[in-house]
């Protein structure tokens, strides 16, 4: 399998998350890099635990935001390209 | 620290003695021993009463006391006092024993990860010893009211009319100092690591630890503590025991207690984190009882902005502001040939809005603190200069 992902997309245990004033930071320590997320993206990473899908968690960003199906789904496909990209979550995951 | 803290240490005699003890045990006639962090000197005579060269190494102005202290004691040939930080200095020579105490009581730490792999690397001979020679961290869930209460004193989150949530939000993601008596152990401490101070390559920590609780309470966090073996036979316990002094205990607090009954499993993991060992920068921890999980981490415990964040930036451009500006001017006035009232008049002179003498003085003393990190900088040669006109 190596890097494929499982399709249960979960966040490096190293990897802290908060927010600050009204934005939300993700904290990579190994690499001591901030990422700041809208809410919509730190909606998406809270959901990054290995037990929710990537339909699961577009489904909650609909029932957040009112989306369009195929919208929350293109958002949520985004959000973890881009949290894979930055090397954030579990490899395989 | 200032002097009153040192007398405190000095006043912690089960520590002190433990450590001449063990100086004792390990430290040889004309051996050179490399005493880091000697504060008013203590530790640093007890091995030059032994015999031994030493040099005493401290950044902060209280070794000018240590100089004192040893005069006084008949030892000041046998210590070489340095001012500074290990990591600027050069070593003289090198030495084969090691004394050092600066450890954080929760022991990992970044700058002494740094300090400690320059010194092995600088400053000791290949297979120096040290004291201590192994450090035993200790981790148990703890069930501590007082100190649990004083991170959450106003339960609705409001003082004086105010809202305080967010400073208990804080506390709560901070590791706590304590000193606790046995009673607040809610299961038998387990062992989370032993370390050697110079076998520093994998200096953190990631641990998964399961407790069976042996009584009923509240959870209010991870109770962590250090014991020292200081040499073949010196043991320094920092275990509860109620005894002020030493490291004491630290907390690793949960955002909210837990409830625990006999026998309930309590399963944690902790870490340590940055950016790669041996820097261990923030701590995180996770507990689970059969009652609930909580999380917490030092860097939701740290005070953040978002400006702050945005400043942080690498590609943020900075720009010197108007008080910036004035720095750069002072220490470019400070090239060896204006005294200190020149400089000050000078400076004065150019930026006349700075608000009268005394704010030109604080200013320059401010850069002077700043520049005296750096022993062989402007104050020695200043300090010389003073003597010779006296």
């Amino acid at each position: 399998m190596g890097n494929q992902p499982t399709g249960h997309p979960q966040a490096r245990a190293d990897v802290l998350f908060r927010q600050v004033d009204d934005e939300w930071v993700v904290f990579d320590p190994a690499a001591n890099e901030l990422h700041v997320l809208n809410l919509s993206a730190a909606l998406i990473w809270s959901h990054c635990t290995g037990e929710h899908s990537p339909q699961q968690i577009a489904e909650a960003l609909r029932d957040a935001y009112g989306l369009e199906r195929e919208q929350a789904a293109a958002d949520v496909g985004a959000a973890l390209e881009r949290f894979r990209e930055a090397g954030l979550l579990e490899l395989g995951s | 620290m200032s002097t009153v803290d040192y007398l405190h240490f000095l006043a912690d005699a089960p520590r002190v003695d433990a450590f001449r003890r063990a100086i004792e045990a390990s430290v040889a006639p004309g051996q050179p021993v490399l005493d880091l962090g000697t504060g008013i000197g203590t530790y640093a005579m007890f091995a030059a009463r032994l015999g031994a060269r030493v040099l005493a190494v401290e950044p902060e102005p209280v070794i000018d006391v240590a100089r004192g202290l040893a005069t006084d004691n008949g030892l000041a040939e046998r210590i070489t006092f340095l001012r500074g930080r290990t990591e600027r200095l050069t070593p003289p020579e090198r030495a084969d024993v090691l004394i050092f105490e600066d450890f954080a009581p929760q022991l990992y730490h970044a700058e002494t990860a740094e300090i400690l792999l320059d010194v092995k690397a600088r400053w000791l001979n290949p297979g120096a010893a040290s004291i201590p020679r192994t450090i035993r961290l200790f981790a148990a869930p703890v069930c501590c009211p007082a100190t649990y209460e004083a991170l959450t004193p106003w339960p609705d989150d409001t003082a004086y009319g105010l809202r305080v949530g967010r400073l208990s939000g804080d506390l709560l993601n901070r590791a706590q100092p304590a000193a606790w008596s046995p009673d607040v152990l809610l299961a038998e401490p387990t062992e989370l690591a032993r370390e050697s101070p110079l076998a520093l390559d994998s200096f953190g920590l990631d641990r998964e630890v399961r407790w069976a609780a042996r009584r009923a309470g509240a959870l209010h966090g991870i109770g962590l503590w250090m014991d020292l073996e200081l040499a073949d036979g010196v043991l320094y316990s920092n275990a509860p025991s109620g005894r002020s002094g030493g490291w004491g205990q630290q907390l690793l607090p949960l955002v909210e207690p837990l409830r625990v009954e006999p026998g309930d499993e309590v399963v944690a993991r902790v870490m340590t984190l940055g950016p790669s060992p041996p820097r261990p920068e923030w701590w995180s921890w996770r507990v689970a009882a059969p009652s609930g999980e909580r999380e917490g981490n030092t860097f939701r415990g740290t005070a953040l902005s978002s400006a702050r964040l945005r400043a942080a930036r690498l590609d943020g451009r900075p720009r010197l502001t108007a008080r910036g500006r004035q720095s750069r001017a002072l220490l470019e006035l400070m090239d060896g040939s204006r005294t200190l009232a020149e400089v000050a008049r000078e400076l004065l002179a150019r930026y006349p809005d700075l608000g009268g003498e005394r704010e030109v003085y604080r200013l320059v003393a401010g850069e002077l603190d700043a520049a005296r990190a750096e022993p062989s900088t402007e104050p020695v040669e200043l300090a010389a200069e003073a003597r010779s006109r006296e």
